[in-house]
C-alpha cells in the first residue's frame, strides 16, 4: 500500500532551497560554493546580513543555518571554484557548486568535462566525483545572449555527466536530492522563468530516481516529449488540442542523461506520432537525439514524420519581441501537432 | 425496474424490422409472454412477446417505423412503478447509444478517407506503422483509404480496412457452387474469415437451409458455417429425377463434391432427418471430408418411418398439406406459423421441387420402412458422433437414437424432452448449447 505523502504549495525556487537544506542537514560533507550564494563575505557591515542568497535568492537563509564554512562565497572565477568543487568531491566532500548562468560554461569546461566527468573512468572506478553543479538556463527575461541559453545538450553529449532538467517544483526538489546523493558529476539545469511557478511539493526527504520520465498528461493521439519549461508550453498546447478532439500525451524526460527511452517508445507505440519540444538550439541537440532514437527503435510504430519544435539556430536575442519569437510557444506546438495528426 | 422492449433478431441475416402493429396502447397492462407487437422483416411477419409483466409505459417506435436489431421499441414499467418522461428518454438513449456503438466506432479524429497518395514510381504513401500492420494483417495497402495528412495511410487506416475485410467475409451471404454435372448447389455462408473450422448444416426432406436460421448465429460467432440447400431443395438446382441420382448415396456424393469445392474440408457435419442420413453416408464413403458428425432426428438409424410423412409427401403440395406436414414435425403447435406454412407451400411448389422430393422419398422410404439402415456400420466411423433427438418425434422414433449409441458406445446421446422432430427450431438455444458443449469436448483437428 502506498502511503499518501503530505504536500505543500511552494515555488520552484523554494523547492530547490528546501532540497539543499535537507541534503545539508542529512550529510555534513555537503557544501555549497558559488558567486554571491551567501553574500557579504569579507565585508564587515554585510557579513551577518543575508544580502544575496544567490542572484535569484535560491540559497537564501542557508548561510545562517550552516555557516560560512559550508556556504562559500567565491570570487568571479568559474575555473577556480568549479575546479575546487571537483577536487573536493574527489577527496571526500559532496559539493554543490552554482554556475550562475550556463552560458559561462566555457570558463570552466576543462574542470567539468576533462576532469570531473572522467575521474571515475580514468581511475578504474577507484575515484568518484560526487559533485552537483546547479546552473540557470532559459530565455524569457530579456537577459540577452550571454545569460539566456540552455546548452544542456552540450553536457548530455559527454559521457560521465548526468543531466537533470526539472520542470516543476516537486521534480526540482526530488531530483536535486538524488543529484546530491549521486556519486557522479551531475548538472542540474534550473530554468529561470520557472523560479516563481508554484506547485504541490511533497514533505520529507524522498528523492526522485534519475533516468525516469514522468507522463505529465495522458493522451492517445500524439506524444509530445517536452524538456524543462517546454513541459508547461506543451501542457497549454494540449488544452487547445483537446478542444479539437486531439488528446496529446505529454512526457517530461526529467533527465536527459540517462534518458528514459522506454517510456517514450511505449508512448509512441500507443500514439504513433512524436513531437519533441526543446528550447535549446536544434543542431546536435537533445531534441534531435530523442527523434533519432525513436526513428531507430520505434520506426515500425510511427504513423507520421517525427517533428521538432525548437529555438532557431541562433543565440538568444535581447529584443523582447524577438526573444518571444525565439522560445517555442504553445501556438507553434499546436501547429506542429496539426501537421501530423 | 423498467424493461426496455427491443427489436429481436430472428435469424442470422436480420438487421432491422418494421413495426406493423401494436396490440396494446400506452398505459395498458401487459403480461409477460403475451404478444405485444407484430414485426415484419424481409422474409416474415411475426409477433414479439412482452418480455415482462407490468404497464406499457411508452411506445418508442410507432407503426411503420423501421428499427435496427436490439433497438428500443417500447418501455414497460413494473406494476406500481413511477417513471418520469426524462427517465424514459434517458433509458431509450442508452439503448440507442449501445446499438450505435455495436455497429462500429468512428475514428477519434474524424477525417474523410480518400485514395492514398503515390509517388512517381507508384509507391503508396503509407507510414512505417501502417506498412508493418498491413504485413501482419495481410492487407494490401493499395486497397486502403488514407486519412493521414498528405494522403498518407496510417496504421489506424489499415486496422479499419482489416475490420471491413473481416466483416464482409463474415457477413452472411448465399453462394452458389456448380458441380461437375452442372448441378448448382446453393449455401448460406457466414462466420469469421479467420475461423479454423467449418460446420456444414444439412436439412431434411422437403426443407431448406432456413431450418437452421435460429441456431446458425450461435455457431457463426466462432466457426465458419455453411447451411446447404440439398439438390432438389431451396435455391439449389432441382434436376429431373430422370437425369439425376436422388438416392441418399447419390446426394451424399454431390455433397462430397460440394465440400471439395468449398475447400473447407474436413468439416463438422450436422444433418437433420434425411440430411442426417446423407451426412452419415458421406462420413462412411469419404471419411477424409468429415471431422465430426452430429445426427439430429436422423434417418438411416432404424427401420421405422411414420407413414403419415409419406402420405403428405405423396399428396399434391397444397397449403393444407403444408400445414399438416408442419403439425407432424412440431410438438409445440406455436411453431406452426402462417409464415412457415406459406414458406413450405411455396418451397414445395417451386419448379421441379415436388418431383425431386417425391423421388428422394421414394428412393429412401417405403410403406415397409426405411430402405437404408446404416446402424450396423456405425462402428466404421472414424470421427466423433453426437446423436440428438426430440423425445416426442412422431416422424422417426427416438429409440433409433438409443440404437445408434448402443451400436457405437463412444457416441454421445442427447434426448431433448418435450420436443418433436425438429429440435433445432423447437428448442434452438438448448440445441445450440448441446452442440457447442460437445464440440468443445471432442479432440481438435
Amino acid at each position: 500500500m502506498v502511503t499518501e505523502t503530505a504536500t505543500r504549495t511552494m515555488t520552484y525556487q523554494q523547492a530547490i532551497n528546501e532540497a539543499l537544506q535537507i541534503a545539508m542537514r542529512e550529510d555534513p560533507t555537503v557544501v555549497l560554493l558559488g558567486e554571491d550564494i551567501a553574500g557579504g563575505a569579507m565585508v564587515d557591515h554585510l557579513v551577518n546580513d543575508d544580502a544575496w542568497g544567490g542572484p535569484m535568492g535560491v540559497t537564501k537563509g542557508l548561510v545562517q543555518e550552516f555557516g560560512r564554512d559550508r556556504v562559500l562565497d567565491t570570487p568571479i572565477t568559474e575555473a577556480g571554484f568549479i575546479g575546487a568543487a571537483v577536487g573536493a568531491a574527489a577527496t571526500g566532500l559532496r559539493p554543490v557548486a552554482e554556475l550562475m548562468f550556463v552560458d559561462f560554461f566555457g570558463c570552466c569546461m576543462d574542470q567539468i568535462f576533462d576532469q570531473g566527468a572522467k575521474l571515475r573512468y580514468m581511475f578504474g572506478g577507484k575515484a568518484k566525483c560526487p559533485v552537483t553543479i546547479r546552473t540557470q538556463i532559459g530565455a524569457g527575461v530579456s537577459a540577452a545572449g550571454q545569460h539566456s541559453g540552455c546548452h544542456y545538450s552540450v553536457f548530455a553529449h559527454m559521457p560521465g555527466i548526468k543531466c537533470i532538467v526539472p520542470s516543476t517544483p516537486a521534480d526540482a526538489k526530488g531530483l536535486l536530492l538524488s543529484a546530491i546523493r549521486d556519486d557522479d558529476l551531475v548538472m542540474f539545469f534550473e530554468n529561470k522563468v520557472l523560479y516563481g511557478t508554484k506547485g504541490d511539493v511533497p514533505e520529507g526527504d524522498e528523492g526522485i530516481p534519475l533516468g525516469v520520465a514522468d507522463i505529465k498528461r495522458v493522451g492517445d493521439d500524439v506524444t509530445i516529449v517536452a524538456i524543462s519549461r517546454m513541459v508547461q508550453q506543451a501542457l497549454a498546447a494540449a488544452d487547445t488540442l483537446a478542444a479539437e478532439g486531439i488528446e496529446a500525451e505529454v512526457i517530461d524526460p526529467r533527465t536527459l542523461s540517462p534518458l528514459d527511452e522506454e517510456t517514450i517508445l511505449s508512448s509512441v507505440a500507443k500514439t504513433h506520432r512524436l513531437l519533441v519540444v526543446d528550447e535549446d538550439n536544434p543542431r546536435c541537440s537533445a531534441a534531435t537525439d530523442i527523434a533519432a532514437m525513436v526513428a531507430d527503435k520505434g520506426f515500425d510504430t510511427l504513423d507520421a514524420p517525427i517533428k521538432r519544435v525548437t529555438a532557431p539556430h541562433t543565440p538568444v536575442p535581447f529584443s523582447p519581441p524577438l526573444e518571444q519569437f525565439y522560445v517555442p510557444s504553445p501556438d507553434r506546438i499546436v501547429d506542429a501537432v496539426r501537421e501530423i495528426v | 425496474m423498467p424493461t426496455i422492449v427491443t427489436m429481436p433478431k430472428w435469424g442470422l441475416t436480420m438487421t432491422s424490422g418494421t413495426i406493423t402493429g401494436w396490440s396494446r396502447e400506452e398505459g395498458d397492462p401487459v403480461t409477460e409472454g403475451v404478444p405485444l407487437l407484430t414485426v415484419e422483416t424481409e422474409k416474415a411477419v411475426d409477433d414479439v412477446e412482452a418480455p415482462a409483466s407490468g404497464v406499457l409505459r411508452k411506445i418508442v417506435a410507432a407503426v411503420g417505423s423501421e428499427v435496427p436489431v436490439m433497438g428500443a421499441v417500447a418501455v414497460i414499467t413494473a406494476p406500481g412503478e413511477d417513471l418520469s418522461d426524462e427517465d424514459v428518454q434517458a433509458l431509450v438513449a442508452t439503448t440507442s447509444e449501445a446499438t450505435a456503438a455495436a455497429s462500429g466506432a468512428a475514428p477519434r479524429v474524424a477525417r474523410e478517407g480518400r485514395q492514398a497518395a503515390r509517388d512517381a514510381s507508384g509507391r503508396v504513401n503509407a507510414s512505417p506503422a501502417a506498412r508493418k500492420r498491413a504485413g501482419e494483417l495481410g492487407i494490401d495497402l493499395a486497397t486502403v483509404e488514407a486519412t493521414g495528412p498528405g494522403g498518407r495511410i496510417t496504421s489506424e487506416d489499415v486496422e479499419r480496412a482489416a475490420v471491413e475485410v473481416a466483416a464482409s467475409a463474415a457477413a452472411p451471404r448465399t453462394e452458389v457452387f456448380e458441380l461437375a454435372d452442372g448441378t448448382k448447389i446453393a449455401a448460406l455462408l457466414a462466420g469469421p474469415a479467420d475461423a479454423t473450422e467449418t460446420i456444414v448444416f444439412l436439412h431434411g426432406l422437403g426443407g431448406s437451409q432456413s431450418t437452421w436460421a435460429s441456431v446458425l448465429g450461435h455457431f457463426a460467432e466462432t466457426y465458419r458455417v455453411a447451411a446447404v440447400d440439398l439438390p432438389g431443395h431451396g435455391a439449389s438446382d432441382k434436376p429431373s429425377p430422370a437425369s439425376t441420382d436422388y438416392s441418399i448415396s447419390g446426394i451424399a456424393a454431390k455433397l462430397g463434391e460440394f465440400l471439395e469445392k468449398l475447400e473447407l474440408a474436413p468439416s463438422i457435419l450436422i444433418g437433420h432427418s434425411l440430411g442426417g442420413a446423407t451426412a452419415l453416408q458421406l462420413a462412411l464413403d469419404r471419411p477424409k471430408l468429415v471431422r465430426a458428425l452430429v445426427l439430429v432426428d436422423s434417418a438411416a438409424l432404424g427401420l421405422e418411418i411414420n407413414d403419415e410423412l409419406l402420405d403428405r409427401i405423396e399428396s399434391a403440395p397444397s397449403r393444407d398439406e403444408a400445414r399438416r406436414l408442419l403439425e407432424l414435425f412440431f410438438e409445440d403447435r406455436r411453431f406452426v406459423l402462417e409464415r412457415g406454412i406459406n414458406d413450405m407451400h411455396a418451397a414445395r411448389n417451386a419448379l421441379g421441387a415436388d418431383d425431386a422430393v417425391k423421388a428422394i422419398a421414394a428412393s429412401a422410404f417405403t410403406r415397409r420402412g426405411q430402405n437404408l439402415v446404416l446402424v450396423d456400420r456405425l462402428g466404421e466411423l472414424e470421427v466423433p458422433l453426437l446423436v440428438i433427438w426430440g423425445e416426442l418425434d412422431r416422424v422417426i422414433p427416438s429409440r433409433h437414437a438409443v440404437a445408434a449409441v448402443t451400436a457405437l458406445p463412444t457416441a454421445w446421446l442427447e434426448i431433448m424432452e418435450g420436443v418433436g422432430h425438429v429440435p433445432q427450431v423447437e428448442a434452438a438455444p438448448a440445441f445450440a448449447e448441446i452442440v457447442n458443449r460437445w464440440l468443445l469436448s471432442i479432440p481438435g483437428p
